[in-house]
């Protein structure tokens, strides 16, 4: 083989491996594109020591809300050791919201059996937007060493049919204990 | 000051290149890249393959995020 060939081997191979490269993008960029796919990114400060007593975390104004335009929004205090609520209560096919934050140190929160999966930041909200298109119980652990309690730190995201979602006349709907 | 000669790359048996014909060489070095081009192809095949499965599904199935 002369060296000529070998020139022209590894041009085909380069060929091919910026093809197989090319397919991939193609098919991230094109799915992203038709299904408004990307990185959740929300940069917004909070005062993570006035949580409690104003602003839209304080305690009567978490869980799950229903919007004048039919989509969802979750909100979600993540604190040592335990998510709250507890459990929160969404709608099956439906746009749903998640902003949550914490007053004390960095949590981290991911949904099991979707794609969220954010850090959670004292003095920042973050916001995940997602659609659960199947009902049923989803497991919500603390993915980020927060403590010796960490372990124990989970909820849980309830996705209910459509015609099980009946939100009181503030547009909210609360699990049913136990949970 | 006392220098000592460098030892030669062939003072052991191991270090010394085979004795291989040149024609025996170039036959094998003829069918030597077809068979790595094969196996290159079957793993970046496989590679692709197996990023489409997870993909399309497990990522995808799984509701979209932004």
């Amino acid at each position: 083989m002369n060296e000529r060939e070998i020139l022209r081997t590894e041009l085909r191979w380069v060929l091919i491996v910026a093809g197989a490269v090319g397919i991939i993008v193609a098919v991230i960029v094109i799915s992203s594109a038709a299904m408004v796919l990307h990185p959740p990114s929300n940069v917004e400060t909070i005062d993570p020591t006035a949580l409690h007593v104003e602003g839209e975390f304080v305690e009567s104004n978490l869980g799950a809300v229903e919007n004048p335009d039919g989509t969802i929004t979750a909100r979600i205090l993540a604190t040592q050791f335990m998510f709250v609520p507890r459990c929160v209560v969404v709608p099956a096919g439906r746009r749903v919201t998640f902003r949550i934050t914490s007053p004390d140190v960095i949590h981290g929160m991911l949904i099991d059996g979707t794609n969220v999966n954010t850090m959670v930041m004292p003095g920042y909200v973050s916001q995940v937007n997602t659609t659960f298109p199947e009902p049923g119980d989803r497991f919500v652990p603390c993915h980020e060493y927060c403590g010796l309690g960490h372990g124990g730190m989970w909820s849980m995201i309830r996705v209910v049919p459509e015609n099980e979602w009946k939100p009181d006349a503030d547009g909210r709907m609360t699990c049913e204990f136990p949970y | 000051m006392e220098t000592y000669p460098e030892p030669s790359a062939a003072a052991r048996p191991q270090d010394v290149a085979d004795d291989v014909r040149e024609e025996d060489l170039l036959r094998v070095l003829q069918d030597v890249p077809r068979g790595a081009f094969a196996l290159c192809a079957i793993a970046v095949a496989l590679l692709i393959i197996l990023w489409l499965a997870i993909y399309f599904g497990v990522f995808l199935p799984r509701g979209p995020v932004s």
